[in-house]
């Protein structure tokens, strides 16, 4: 969410080039997939999940300068065919930079970055970083979360724009409280797709601190 | 506005060298002040950068 007002701030034009921006400072964080993965490999174990691979693997292969670069590369082959390719992806890099430095200081001390692998496995972290459920976290989450709710409502677009434009139109209808017909094309299908992504979304960033609502 | 979209860029920038130059050139310090007083001023100006344009922005849209 941050990526995309980044991009929305730095005055990128096209929805495409905001939406590379913000992936791009999501990126990062796409090693939950093989945490994901480990979760089903050991029989929804998610204990021995967490401790041979997500313990392992977080912040060490995807939180550091070799996938900053590779961050901008990608962005660079997927921006809008113009002049501004370049302005893209220096964005991308920066996004996901960005990130690198809101979980060395929003991301608790546990969890350090590689910066330099794989050339170094020098682990860098600060010990007052502020865990997630601190005050810091928590203002950011719900600034963005209205931030989102009153930009939508006042410009027309919003972080969900990332989803593509029905999505973002959805949103904007909603907030706006236009008539189902005039707010978006958005069909129950779309709907219920945001939703799940949503749910996977929450589940996703619940599951590596341990939450279980069975047990 | 040019000067606060700059200034976004130069927080962003900041933040880069202290993710990615400052642990090799003093990787002892992470715990010191300094490094602390950077980091939060860093982090306080780049999400004042960020709000001032979308700010105005919201606040020039037509009202709905």
């Amino acid at each position: 969410m941050v990526s995309w007002f980044f991009a929305e701030a730095a005055g990128v034009a096209t929805p495409r080039d905001r939406r590379i921006v913000a992936w791009a400072g999501f990126a990062p964080d796409l090693d939950v997939l093989a945490y994901a993965g480990a979760v089903v490999w050991y029989g929804f174990d998610k204990d021995r999940a967490f401790e041979n691979v997500w313990q392992a693997i977080h912040h060490r292969y995807t939180h550091g300068m070799s996938y900053v670069l590779l961050t901008g590369i990608v962005a660079w082959l997927l921006a809008t065919k113009s002049g501004a390719r370049a302005r893209i992806a220096a964005l991308a890099m920066l996004a996901s930079a960005v990130h690198n430095f809101l979980d060395v200081t929003l991301g608790g001390p546990t969890w350090p970055v590689y910066p330099y692998w794989p050339l170094s496995d020098l682990a860098w972290g600060v010990p007052w970083s502020w865990t997630i459920g601190e005050w810091p976290n928590v203002v950011v989450l719900f600034g963005c979360l209205g931030a989102m709710l009153l930009y939508a409502k006042r410009v027309g677009r919003s972080p969900l724009e990332c989803f593509g434009g029905r999505a973002d139109a959805w949103l904007v209808g909603v907030v706006r409280q236009q008539r189902a017909a005039e707010a978006s094309a958005a069909t129950g299908r779309l709907r219920w797709i945001i939703w799940i992504v949503l749910a996977l979304v929450v589940l996703a960033v619940l599951a590596p601190l341990g939450f279980d609502p069975f047990g | 506005m040019a000067a606060v979209r700059a200034l976004l860029w130069l927080s962003a920038a900041a933040m880069v060298g202290l993710t990615f130059v400052w642990p090799a050139l003093a990787p002892e310090s992470r715990a010191g002040l300094v490094y602390q007083v950077a980091a939060v001023g860093v982090l306080a100006v780049f999400f004042a950068a960020l709000a001032a344009p979308l700010w105005r922005k919201a606040c020039k849209a037509p009202r709905t």
